[in-house]
């Protein structure tokens, strides 16, 4: 007969495989039953395998053991409540949205107000002042948001405004008017995207509350943009072999009216994205590629993209919003620029712009594009390639197979849909097939559908139910799945958030011209034939294939 | 199986998945009614098509058992859909053929539920396969099923030999290789040199291409399937068999040990534990875990719009679908 000790210690002898005794199995049994009470205990006592199963035994080197040790999880968590500080609230007074913002921490919320009323507090801690910035009030927006389930959610949301804020807070940044453009998922991390246009330029930022109140051309942007630029100083791309860059970058204009800022975790800092050059464009549009959500990933794709994840970032953003920004018809009205050039066009917001009722937001007609139209060459403006060359013949005729696939596909890469004229122009020449070129303000009614019988762009309204009041007209991008407009009650908004993927079909491009015979007259030679050399590889073709047939061979191997 | 659907709803915010306000509002109640009436064991929201008319579609999915029979998950679930929200109406299970029909379909779920998909027939050459006529061997005997038969024998040179007969009473003049031309022409219209004599019987309607007609309902409820079958994650460990052979959430499910491994995670409808996400194409799965949360997000790029989420603090789980419905076909293209 066993003593108590003795069976207990038998009991509690545990196993070598999982850690686990009997004592503990049963115990925890017995305690899972009581605290679960179910009706017929005993007949589910099998309860008893799916504890074993399932209960948790803590292990060495488990993964739960870790948590919040690791010191990258602390730091993020610090950065986090970082955002929620309260030293730089005091200094934008002005702006209503940081007010807005300020009773957030609850806990904070009463010494919150408390440092309002005092100041001068703040300000010895603080010797530079904040810069002041616009933006819209996307945390109202929100709420219409959720209103026709697009956007983030209220949490998220308002860690943007918060992030957004910290953004335009920066005074060595100058930033005049920040709004949120969208959230772009990546495979491995997520990129917030916020939209700026940098401080320097004149009459900027002054329409009232309206974040993007003008939207301004070419010159005095200009000046703040390349200021900005120098700041962030791009190491010089490397382009591939075959490609030239030989369209002009459209500096503060076109699609780099706009200076991007991204960050990967809203408590991170914020990196501008450089300007991006015509020849990006024109490549992404060929390409269809997940991001990484790391900045300084190479993009590999066929045809090659010139640049680092952060360049292909940028060019899909600008496609993105040359695409599915809109704004309700009326709201701006363009003025300036020439007939062929509409880059230099300004948009004002009309001040006496009334939103129109529900139902007729509801119609496409009522909507225009907000941003210029990309062309063909990855510009808005319009630019006449120069005449090649003599000396520059060869290289030329080299980067005709590039030139030709880029126009084949560009049916497709047009953003706003309208490649009618686009379509069928196989071989470039020097007489170009006309582009047509749409309005500044054109409406999204004349975008291309996307199949037989289907708009580009569908309407949905917040309530379902007729008749109900103060509706919200949301409008959905059938070609940029993720890309949102809306219009609020008081005004609208856009946003995106999805993969930055078009949908579109992806054709790969067409391989490369065969290259010409020889012509040369072929003479015998009275020499041995030369040794046999080994091929170089050559291009990124060669290295491609190289890599699948090593990888062939590895796993046959196995 | 029923997922929490505020603390779905909330985890996944952040990735887009939001249901209209009054929609969130209606379904609050509806899915509890729905549930209720159908005599499900849980219902769950599954996700959200977006249309091209405007009319989204919310989905849910139900569940009477998952069993275990013989070593394999028996499935008895139920779709249904809802446009407003409160309503929510049954959507049939789909046919195998109307399943695989349904892949074929482009473009937008149109949000009219009338809506009806034309589906061509494919080509012939690699033997044409449209719904019923490849479950009715037996049925030679009328006139449309015949031409299908002659299209497979013609294909399977064995069977000609042996369903000749058959076939010489419908078209006795046309040896098979024209007849097969012949199926070709009644598809693809402008191709008649090729068997100019043969005009007495079938190619009454050339003009109109040959195809089935497939509802939206049937698509809407082919997409639910087969998201379920490429997607459906669930932790491993997180649903349980029962006493009873039934699989059933895990309550005392102590999270995953490694949350940010694919390995953890298996598809439900494809073996579950037998299934893991790592065994899928590399590439297919964007995983990313919150740091000292936990949280882990998990997402489809072969199903864009497929968010998954594993809470790493009380280990609840749950996945929603908010897309357009349509399968990423050019996925080999687009990953690292």
């Amino acid at each position: 007969m066993m003593s108590t000790e003795e069976a207990l210690n038998c009991l509690k002898q545990s196993s070598t495989v999982t850690g686990d005794s009997v004592f503990t199995h049963l115990s925890e049994l017995l305690r899972h039953i009581l605290a679960s009470r179910p009706n017929n205990a005993v007949d589910v006592l099998e309860t008893s395998f799916l504890l074993k199963a399932t209960r948790y035994i803590s292990k060495e080197s488990s993964g739960f053991l870790r948590e919040g040790r690791d010191p990258k999880d602390v730091q993020a968590v610090a950065s986090f409540l970082d955002l929620f500080s309260t030293k730089e609230v005091v200094e934008a007074p002005d702006d209503p949205k940081t007010k807005d913002k300020k009773p957030k921490p609850d806990a904070e919320g009463s010494e919150d107000t408390e440092t309002v009323d005092t100041e001068t507090e703040t300000e010895e801690t603080e010797a530079e002042p904040t810069n002041e910035f616009e933006a819209e009030n996307l945390l109202a927006d929100s709420v219409f948001m959720d209103a026709v389930g697009i956007g983030l959610g209220r949490i998220e949301t308002h860690m943007i405004m918060l992030a957004l804020k910290k953004l335009g807070d920066d005074p060595a940044l100058g930033i005049t008017t920040l709004r949120f453009f969208g959230k772009i998922f990546g495979t491995r991390r997520n990129y917030f995207v916020f939209e700026s246009k940098v401080g320097g330029e004149g009459e900027g930022g002054q329409e009232g509350d309206e974040a993007e109140g003008t939207e301004e051309g070419g010159e005095s942007e200009e000046g703040g943009a390349g200021a900005g630029a120098k700041a962030v100083k791009e190491e010089p791309l490397t382009f591939p072999p075959n490609v030239k860059d030989d369209v002009p970058v459209e500096e503060g204009a076109g699609p780099n009216a706009n200076v991007y800022w991204v960050c990967n975790r809203l408590d991170e800092k914020c990196v501008r994205l450089p300007a991006v050059t015509p020849l990006q464009i024109s490549t992404a549009r060929k390409i269809k590629k997940f991001l990484t959500g790391d900045l300084e990933a190479e993009v590999t794709a066929v045809p090659p993209f010139p640049g680092v994840e952060k360049n292909f970032l940028r060019a899909q953003i600008a496609r993105i919003s040359a695409g599915t920004q809109l704004a309700p018809e009326g709201f701006f009205s363009a003025s300036g620029g020439g007939e062929d050039d509409q880059s230099g066009a300004e948009l004002t917001a009309n001040e006496e712009w009334a939103r129109p009722a529900d139902a007729e937001l509801g119609a496409l007609t009522a909507w225009v594009h907000r941003q210029l139209y990309i062309r063909r060459t990855g510009r808005c403006a319009d630019y006449e390639k120069p005449e090649p060359e003599e000396g520059q013949e060869e290289s030329e005729s080299a980067g005709e197979t590039e030139t030709e696939t880029e126009a084949t596909d560009d049916g497709e890469g047009t953003e706003g849909g309208d490649d009618g004229a686009a379509t069928e122009d196989g071989e470039k020449s020097s007489p170009e097939e006309p582009e047509e070129i749409p309005e500044p303000l054109r409406t999204v009614d004349a975008d291309a559908d996307v199949a037989d019988g289907v708009k580009p762009w569908s309407v949905s309204f917040s309530s379902s139910i007729a008749g109900f009041k103060n509706q919200v007209v949301c409008l959905r991008s059938l070609v940029w799945p993720g890309a949102f407009a809306l219009a609020t009650p008081s005004k609208f908004n856009n946003i995106y958030v999805g993969f930055a993927v078009k949908n579109s079909d992806y054709v790969p491009p067409v391989p490369p011209a065969m290259q010409k015979e020889s012509r040369g007259e072929f003479v015998e030679s009275s020499e041995l034939p030369p040794e046999p050399e080994k091929e170089a590889p050559e291009g990124t073709d060669g290295e491609g294939t190289e890599g699948e047939t090593t990888e062939g061979e590895e796993t046959e191997e196995e | 199986m029923e997922n929490n659907l505020i603390l779905t709803l909330e985890a996944l915010a952040s990735s887009g998945c939001i249901v209209p306000s009054e929609m969130r509002c209606a379904i609050q109640i509806s899915l509890k009614y729905k549930k209720r009436d159908a005599g499900l064991r849980s219902l769950s929201l599954w996700g959200r098509i977006f249309t091209a008319g405007g009319k989204d579609y919310l989905l849910a999915e139900g569940v009477k058992s998952i069993k275990l029979v013989k070593r394999k998950l028996v499935f008895d679930t139920r779709y249904y859909f809802s446009q407003n929200g409160a309503v929510w109406l049954d959507l049939q299970s789909p046919s195998d053929e109307q399943f695989d029909l349904c892949k074929k379909i482009k473009g937008p779920f149109r949000g009219d539920p009338s809506h009806l998909y034309f589906v061509p027939d494919p080509p012939p050459p690699p033997l044409p396969p449209p719904g019923p006529e490849t479950t009715m061997q037996p049925a030679f005997l009328t006139p449309t099923t015949a031409v299908a038969e002659e299209g497979e024998g013609d294909s399977k040179e064995e069977d000609s030999a042996t369903e000749g007969e058959s076939e010489m009473d419908e078209d006795s003049d046309g040896p098979p290789p024209p007849a097969e031309a012949q199926v070709e022409t009644d598809e693809e219209g402008p191709d008649p040199e090729l068997n100019p004599e043969e005009d007495n019987g079938e190619p009454a309607e050339p003009p109109p291409p040959k195809g089935q007609d497939v509802g939206e309902l049937v698509r809407l409820a082919s997409l639910m399937r087969w998201v379920d079958e490429d997607c459906g994650v669930v932790p491993i460990g997180g649903m349980v068999l029962d006493a009873h052979n039934n699989l059933v959430q895990n309550v005392v499910f102590p999270g995953l040990e490694f949350a940010d491994k694919l390995e953890y995670y298996g598809h439900l409808f494809r073996g579950y534990e037998r299934g893991p996400l790592s065994k899928d194409i590399t590439g297919f799965w964007s995983l990313q875990q919150q740091p000292l949360t936990n949280d882990v997000t998990i997402r489809s790029l072969l199903w864009p719009g497929y968010h998954m989420y594993c809470s790493g603090t009380n280990f609840d789980f749950g996945s929603l679908y908010f897309g357009w419905g349509e399968r990423n076909r050019d996925i080999a293209f687009m990953i690292n």
